[in-house]
Parts: structure tokens; C-alpha cells; sequence
């Protein structure tokens, strides 16, 4: 599984407050990095949350 | 140098920079958005999960208009304020229509209430109670407004409007001698210039929350926890990383646009860390620190002295302006003891209903406290006496224990003498209840207010308050000229920006096409 951040994120960081084991602020590129290439099985179901979660639905589960 | 010819340029893609492009767009013209950001900019993602619109009639055009201008003391532009209320009227068709958010609960409000209500009617004094309050439907954990900006973006470039993201403008070109206004400098992320031709360039840049040194600078912050308002302390509750640090103030007065009055506009905050779950979202709170510190008892500032009737707790524009303007390093302290804090454990006090749900109660504060503590806050605090809790909080013991003593008179006898709070509230404070509680309450807020001041065309003034030709403004930093100058310290804008956007998108195609 794998997290894709669409460019339309809007950088309010919910993901990384609610997430902050998947997500986090990049403050040089003023973005939200994954910190994950490859999510771990045990961080699926928190992913797939963190999709539902974001604001403007930019965060997107890649199977 | 790479060159960019449109009729309109906007920068800021913010409520009011979207509001702008959306009448260009309509209006038939050419439009560049400029942005900072490398995404949609602006406060708004942490911001509005409401907004006011007055209905489109005489009656409540009157009634608003006169409650706005009494509550801007006659300081604000009065023609620019009856314009801004009949662009409020056009809120819900584009909000809840066009842009398809859902709007579960609708306040409808009586013209002739205006002005009286307070609380949540957006967190704005009385005074912007002025209209239909609308309270949206977000998407997922976040707040409403978010998406409808993402969606007027979508639908605009569909439309042929240009976006720039990561094109900051810096520079507006004028012409010599106090000519028009025919363009601007941004720069793209690799540093290289863009120059920018234009027939009207509209500023809705937001405020300057991302950048301290400026507000101090400037003497909007004066406060020595400092750190509290750097990113992540949620004081200024922008989300980190906002970008928004006055490029649009410094740019419009650097060619001669009128310096305004500039505030936060604040909502009371405890600064994190344990108060919130993390640094972007002040809504997801960590514990009960915002319910308790929305409570009316005693608030005194760092000389010990109370400032404010506590009834006004929960109307952030009262107190904000009170903490701002008169205390001492913008900061209060709400103290209570052991027996207020079990009276809060059978519930809240009704009618305190920002953020608080009547029935709440309000469990193990000394448990909440020493979470909180343990992830490092030094904002809040308990003790058994009133001496540890000065020592601590760094507040005066004679001032405190001075009000203490007549504070706890005012309770016993049913009347504050020097505040009026209504008895119900006066709750005393007593060492022997066996405990001490307090917070230290820092005026944080969304973004700062005002700093360019316009004209009911939306036409940036000059030092002579005559407009530059071609220049616009709307948005937070024209806050001046719509709720007063210099602004109070209003909660969120949604109501002043999106009109403001509106009128300055309108009158910019209007100038544009030679219609005025």
C-alpha cells in the first residue's frame, strides 16, 4: 500500500496531527511528506482513516 | 524576464483572492491568481466552519448596516460597509448552490436582533451579529470552507482562470507621480523574476501571522512569550507553514497606499503543546483546557488586577481587545480553586457555548493540568496556595491578593461593584477550598487584521485618501475600513472577506472594461 498526496493539498496538516506516525510538515517545500514509501501493514487501516480524514480529499490509498 | 500579460492580476488565492477571481472570471475578463503558497493559500483551512450573510432586504440592510457602523464608531468607510453587507447577501448561492457545501444548521436571525447576540455567532463582537448565521459541513476532520475554496478553484479554471502557485508578488509597479497602477514583480520558486502587465492588480494577501519580526516591528506583538506565537504554539492559529507574512502591506505601501491600524484578530488561546492534539488544528482539542478557560470567573492581568466583566468570556472580541490593548505582555490569568473546579465537574455553565456543549462536564482539571505539564506547558498550573501560583505564573501576589479579597466580598455579597458580572458567576477563590488553579490566557488568534485601507470601490487609498488608480484590496488587511480603524480584535472574516473580494473583483472588471 502506498499514500499519494494530490497536488491540490492545501497543507493544513490535520494528517500530520492526526497521523504523525504517517505524516508530517516539510517546511523547505512547504508540503506534507509521507513518511513511508511503502506503508507497513500495520499502518493500513490508520491510512485508509487518514483518506478519510483529510479536508479536500486530497490523500489517496494506492493498493 | 518572463512576462505575464492579463487584465487583472489577484495575488492571493485566499476567501477574498477567490472571491475577486470568481466576478472577474464571471465578468468576462482576463485573470492571474498569484500565489505564495504552493497550494490555495490564505487562513481559511483553519478557519471558517461558518459564515454570516444578511439577507437581501431593507430591513435587514438597515438594521446591519446601522449595527456595523455604530460598532466601527464611525471610523470604518460607511459606504464601503453598505456594500459589503449586499455582497454578504450573495454568500449562500455561491457557497451552498455553486459550490455545493451543505450547510446542516442556518441561524435565522430577526433585523431587529441584530447586534444582540454573542458566543458563536462566528466569534465576532456583537456588533458583526448581522445577519443569517449558516454553519457548515466539512469534509472529514476538517472545517468547511477548505473545500469550497478547492472547489471555486476548479470550477474557475475551467473557466480560463490562470493560477500561479509558489508566485509570490513582491513588488506593485506604478507609474511616476502618483500614476496608475499597470503591474507587479513575483518571483518563481527558482528565484527567477516574472514581471507582470496589468490593467488592475487586486492585493487580498491576508495577514502577517507567518512573520513575528514584522508584528513586532510593527507593534502588533508585544508579549514576552514570544515563542508561543511561533508555529506550532497554536496562539496564532493560521496553520504553520501559512506563508502569510505582509508581502501585500509592504508591497501596497511601499508605492504609497495608506498605512491602516493593524490587530490580531484573536480568539483567547493556552498555548500548546498538551492543549490541542497537534500543531495545525485548533479544533481537535487534546483536552478540556478551551471549555475551562471559556468559563466566567476571575481573569486578572499580571499586576494581579481584573480587567474585564468575566461574562464576557466567551466573546473573543471583548476580552481579545481587552487582553490586547491593556495588559501587560497581551496575556491574562484565570484563577479558581478547588470548589469552582468541582462546580465545573457537574457542569458548565449554560449559555457558554463557544465550542462547549450544554451538560459538559468537565472532569479531573488536575489530571488534564498535569498532562498537559508533563508535555512541557508552562501555561497552566495548580498549587495549594495563592503565593505558588504568583511565584509561578509570574503575577503579582499584594495586586492579586488584593482583588482576591474583594472579589470574594463582591460573592458574598452579591454584587461586583466594580465590573457588575452577574453574581451567579462571581465564584470566590479560597486556599482553604484546598487547591489553586490557573491559566495563563495569550491573545492569539486567526490572522491579522487591517494594515491597507480601502474605499467603497474597493481602491487602495493613499496617505490622502484618494484611491490609486488600479490598485484593489480585500480580505483580512482591509479589515480597517469595513469594521473600524484601527480594527478590534475581531474573531474570523469570512464575513468582511468574501464581500470585500466580491465588490474589489466588480469594480476591478468595471475599471477594466472603462465602465467607471
Amino acid at each position: 500500500m502506498k499514500i499519494e498526496i494530490a497536488d491540490y493539498c492545501i497543507r493544513c496538516g490535520i494528517c500530520e496531527d492526526l497521523y504523525p506516525d504517517l505524516f508530517q510538515r516539510n517546511y523547505q517545500e512547504h508540503c506534507m511528506d509521507v513518511l513511508y514509501d511503502k506503508i507497513p501493514e500495520h499502518l493500513w487501516a490508520r491510512a485508509k482513516q487518514s483518506a478519510e480524514d483529510c479536508a479536500v480529499a486530497a490523500i489517496r490509498i494506492v493498493e | 524576464m518572463e512576462v505575464i500579460k492579463t487584465d487583472v492580476a489577484v495575488m492571493g488565492s485566499g476567501v477574498a483572492g477567490m472571491g475577486a477571481a470568481y466576478k472577474l472570471a464571471n465578468a468576462g475578463v482576463k485573470v492571474a491568481v498569484f500565489e505564495k503558497y504552493p497550494a490555495q493559500g490564505g487562513a481559511v483551512s483553519n478557519c471558517p466552519m461558518s459564515f454570516c450573510s444578511t439577507p437581501d432586504t431593507p430591513e435587514a440592510q438597515k438594521s446591519a448596516y446601522e449595527v456595523w457602523a455604530r460598532f466601527s464608531n464611525y471610523t470604518a468607510n460607511l459606504a464601503l460597509i453598505s456594500k459589503a453587507l449586499k455582497y454578504s447577501s450573495e454568500l449562500p448561492d455561491l457557497i451552498l448552490n455553486k459550490l455545493k457545501i451543505k450547510a446542516p444548521v442556518v441561524i435565522h436571525r430577526e433585523p431587529a436582533e441584530y447586534g444582540t447576540q454573542r458566543g458563536y455567532t462566528m466569534g465576532h463582537a456583537n456588533g458583526l451579529d448581522v445577519g443569517d448565521i449558516y454553519f457548515l459541513e466539512g469534509r472529514g476532520q476538517g472545517h468547511a470552507f477548505a473545500m469550497a475554496l478547492l472547489r471555486l478553484r476548479f470550477m474557475l479554471e475551467k473557466q480560463g482562470v490562470e493560477f500561479y502557485f509558489s508566485t509570490p508578488i513582491k513588488k506593485i509597479l506604478r507609474e511616476p507621480n502618483g500614476g496608475k497602477v499597470t503591474g507587479a514583480i513575483a518571483y518563481k520558486k527558482d528565484g527567477t523574476q516574472v514581471r507582470i502587465e496589468c490593467k488592475a492588480l487586486i492585493v487580498a494577501a491576508g495577514g502577517m501571522t507567518n512573520n513575528i519580526p514584522l508584528m513586532k516591528k510593527l507593534g502588533v506583538l508585544r508579549t514576552k512569550y514570544e515563542e508561543a506565537y511561533q508555529d506550532g504554539g497554536q496562539v496564532l492559529i493560521t496553520f504553520p507553514d501559512s506563508c502569510q507574512d505582509g508581502d501585500g502591506h509592504l508591497a501596497v505601501w511601499e508605492i504609497g497606499g495608506k498605512r491602516g491600524g493593524i490587530a490580531i484578530s484573536a480568539d483567547p488561546q493556552v498555548p500548546n503543546p498538551g492543549v490541542r492534539v497537534g500543531p495545525n488544528t485548533p479544533w481537535l482539542a487534546a483536552n478540556q483546557t478551551k471549555i475551562i478557560t471559556e468559563q466566567p470567573y476571575l481573569r486578572v492581568n499580571e499586576l494581579g488586577r481584573r480587567f474585564i466583566n468575566e461574562e464576557m468570556a466567551n466573546n473573543h472580541t471583548a476580552i481579545s481587545t481587552a487582553i490586547i490593548r491593556n495588559n501587560p505582555n497581551m496575556a491574562c490569568y484565570m484563577i479558581f480553586d478547588e470548589d469552582t473546579a468541582k462546580h465545573m465537574s457537574q457542569g458548565v455553565e449554560d449559555g457558554y457555548v463557544y465550542f462547549i456543549f450544554q451538560g459538559v462536564k468537565v472532569e479531573n482539571i488536575r489530571g488534564q493540568m498535569d498532562e498537559a505539564i508533563a508535555k512541557g506547558n508552562k501555561h497552566m498550573c495548580h498549587f495549594d496556595t495563592i503565593h505558588e501560583v504568583c511565584e509561578y505564573m509570574g503575577i503579582d501576589e499584594a495586586g492579586l491578593r488584593d482583588t482576591i479579597a474583594k472579589y470574594n466580598h463582591a460573592a458574598e455579597i452579591g454584587y461586583d461593584e466594580q465590573f457588575k458580572t452577574a453574581p451567579k458567576y462571581i465564584r470566590p477563590v479560597r486556599e482553604e477550598s484546598g487547591h489553586i488553579y490557573c491559566y495563563r490566557i495569550l491573545a492569539g488568534g486567526y490572522d491579522t487584521m487591517g494594515g491597507v485601507l480601502i474605499d467603497e470601490n474597493a481602491n487602495v487609498l493613499d496617505e490622502d485618501n484618494r484611491p490609486i488608480e488600479g490598485l484593489y484590496a480585500a480580505g483580512d488587511m482591509v479589515t480597517g475600513s469595513i469594521y473600524g480603524d484601527p480594527p478590534a480584535n475581531a474573531g474570523g472574516n469570512v464575513h468582511g472577506s468574501m464581500p470585500t473580494g466580491l465588490l474589489a473583483g466588480d469594480c476591478a472588471a468595471a475599471y477594466v472594461k472603462g465602465e467607471i
